[in-house]
């Protein structure tokens, strides 16, 4: 429990670093003007980089929420 | 501002970019448009330098290769604006084919000077990404962006960097490798085969650096007849002809760079000496606080600081920049001139001056800007302009950029000052006013003023003058020769109304006919 939380904060890093903005867990692709689908393939790049893993082609392409990127990196990290 | 563009998508929004935004790079953000961009007269004159990466693969060459070549005019029409190439490739590419490539690109760059090519990345194929490449269009690891903006930075610097304008040399063991009347002749070192970098390669680079438009002197303790006849005995690189007002005598090295300097009518700031004896470098920097110095210890560190020293690095090359040594020893042999003779309007006349006033455009375009950043004792505003916003002024249609040359009957001087008029409603401004130091105290500066006052014949001429450290000196003694009255002040900034009556417009022209 300890972890997921921790990879929450640091993904909301990501997220300020990459787009400048403060992100929320509900939140998905095009709520804000900057995460469109350049902002987010930023995310999905600067996360690969930060924990250390590597996005499939298919979830590299399909992923576009807070959900979903923290759900595929908590399976590949934990 | 900068421009970065590419044939691939440069992921403009990446974190990675921001240290190259915050150094005024725009960056793309459309994919593979560097083509579009730069057949675009208007994006062409908005930006002071281009940066463009390819990506090149088995599929795009040919395609991109032919965007570059129709490019060629472009680079030709925009001489006066830097283009960097950085080329990469796909690891899909055996070495062969990269060399021909590169073989084909480089034909192009045969005779244009504005324009650079960059393969820093050739050997690093681990930098391709497959999934990128696909997905995204861009075919690097994302952290090679760090790579780009360091190289593309680097070029930024450079561009950035204000180049000397003269180079002050010491003669024992700075130019050759001893002491002339100590060692013995054949002990002097000069050329040597056992080290990488000897005293006849610093003196190729010297010489180099010379043929760039950059002025070399000297100012060594010695006696004057035994250096020129050392030089020409060893049969050296550098021979008296290449250095401007040397002073070899056995006074005061301070005295010496400070008579060079300001008979050259420069700053400083924009001169070097370089010296082996540190005791020296000390005792000049001492009374001459601005001057920079460096000290040789040994030859190879030259040879680094050579490189790594952005004010050694002139990009591009002007027609006046190949001049510029001819036109100084033009300035020294006028300083000789008028020293002999106390009435001045009589030597002026003799001297043949002729002016012309020319309009700004595209061909004297890297000349205006030159000026304009360049000029810091006789620049009454100050304002910096780049190219980009000289064009701006231009299109305004109340605004008029002037340039003007000098000719006497000892040569042709080129482009050394230039104005800017703004037209109102009330009368004429005159908001930038510019003359190049080497031409001062000819008239040329009273000449100009007296043309712009007969072409506005019964208007309100002002001047503006913003006083500022770099052009504090020269100014105000000429406001103050010419009796102009000061019409308003506001803090470092003054207007001064511009008034000749006839007669002193008659005179001036008198030493001009």
């Amino acid at each position: 429990m300890k972890q997921i939380k921790f990879l929450n904060k640091e993904l909301k890093e990501i997220f300020k670093k990459e787009l400048k903005i403060k992100v929320k867990e509900n939140n998905k692709i095009y709520d804000f003007n900057r995460w469109d689908s350049l902002g987010n393939f930023n995310v999905l790049l600067a996360c690969e980089k930060k924990f250390n893993i590597k996005f499939s082609n298919q979830e590299f392409s399909s992923i576009s929420s807070f959900k979903e990127i923290l759900k595929v990196v908590e399976k590949k990290k934990i | 501002m900068h421009s970065l563009t590419s044939n691939f998508n440069l992921m403009h929004s990446n974190s990675n970019w921001e240290s190259l935004k915050k150094d005024g790079v725009k960056i793309d953000s459309d994919f593979d448009s560097f083509y579009l961009n730069l057949i675009d007269e208007e994006y062409l004159k908005k930006y002071d330098s281009f940066h463009i990466l390819v990506f090149l693969d088995r599929k795009n060459y040919n395609n991109t290769k032919k965007k570059i070549y129709s490019l060629k005019s472009i680079f030709t029409k925009f001489s006066y604006k830097p283009f960097f190439i950085y080329l990469t490739f796909s690891d899909n590419l055996k070495n062969k084919e990269i060399k021909k490539i590169k073989y084909n690109i480089c034909k192009l760059k045969k005779d244009l000077r504005n324009l650079f090519l960059e393969y820093s990345f050739q050997d690093q194929k681990k930098i391709y990404n497959n999934r990128n490449n696909s997905i995204l269009k861009f075919p690097f690891d994302i952290s090679i962006i760090l790579n780009f903006s360091k190289i593309i930075k680097k070029k930024i610097n450079i561009i950035n960097s204000k180049p000397f304008k003269l180079i002050i040399l010491d003669c024992d063991n700075t130019l050759w490798g001893g002491v002339l009347n100590e060692d013995r002749f054949s002990d002097i070192g000069y050329i040597n085969n056992k080290v990488d970098y000897s005293f006849k390669d610093f003196q190729k680079k010297l010489l180099n650096l010379k043929n760039k438009g950059f002025l070399l002197s000297l100012c060594s303790k010695n006696n004057e007849k035994d250096v020129w006849k050392f030089l020409k005995k060893k049969k050296m690189v550098l021979q008296k002809k290449d250095f401007i007002l040397p002073r070899i005598n056995w006074n005061e090295k301070s005295d010496n760079i400070s008579f060079i300097v300001k008979n050259l009518n420069l700053r400083f700031e924009d001169c070097i000496f370089i010296d082996d004896n540190i005791l020296e470098i000390n005792k000049v920097k001492n009374k001459l606080k601005k001057i920079n110095t460096f000290h040789l210890k040994d030859l190879s560190e030259a040879k680094y600081f050579f490189e790594n020293e952005n004010r050694f690095n002139k990009l591009i090359i002007s027609k006046d920049d190949l001049k510029k040594n001819k036109q100084y020893k033009l300035k020294s042999k006028f300083t000789e001139h008028i020293s002999k003779d106390r009435n001045v309007t009589s030597v002026l006349k003799g001297l043949k001056q002729k002016i012309k006033i020319l309009s700004c455009g595209t061909t004297n375009m890297k000349r205006a800007e030159e000026l304009f950043n360049k000029t810091n004792q006789f620049n009454f505003s100050l304002n910096r302009y780049k190219s980009s916003d000289l064009f701006n002024i231009l299109n305004k249609k109340n605004f008029e950029i002037k340039l003007f040359s000098l000719k006497d009957k000892f040569g042709d001087h080129g482009i050394i000052g230039s104005y800017v008029l703004e037209k109102k409603e009330d009368g004429v401004l005159i908001s930038d006013f510019i003359l190049s130091c080497r031409v001062l105290y000819r008239y040329v500066e009273k000449y100009i003023l007296c043309k712009i006052v007969e072409q506005n014949f019964n208007k309100e001429i002002k001047i503006l003058y913003k006083k500022t450290k770099v052009n504090s000196n020269l100014i105000p003694k000429f406001l103050k020769m010419q009796q102009f009255i000061l019409s308003k002040k506001n803090k470092n900034c003054f207007l001064y109304n511009v008034k000749f009556d006839k007669k002193n417009i008659d005179e001036t022209n008198k030493i001009f006919k």
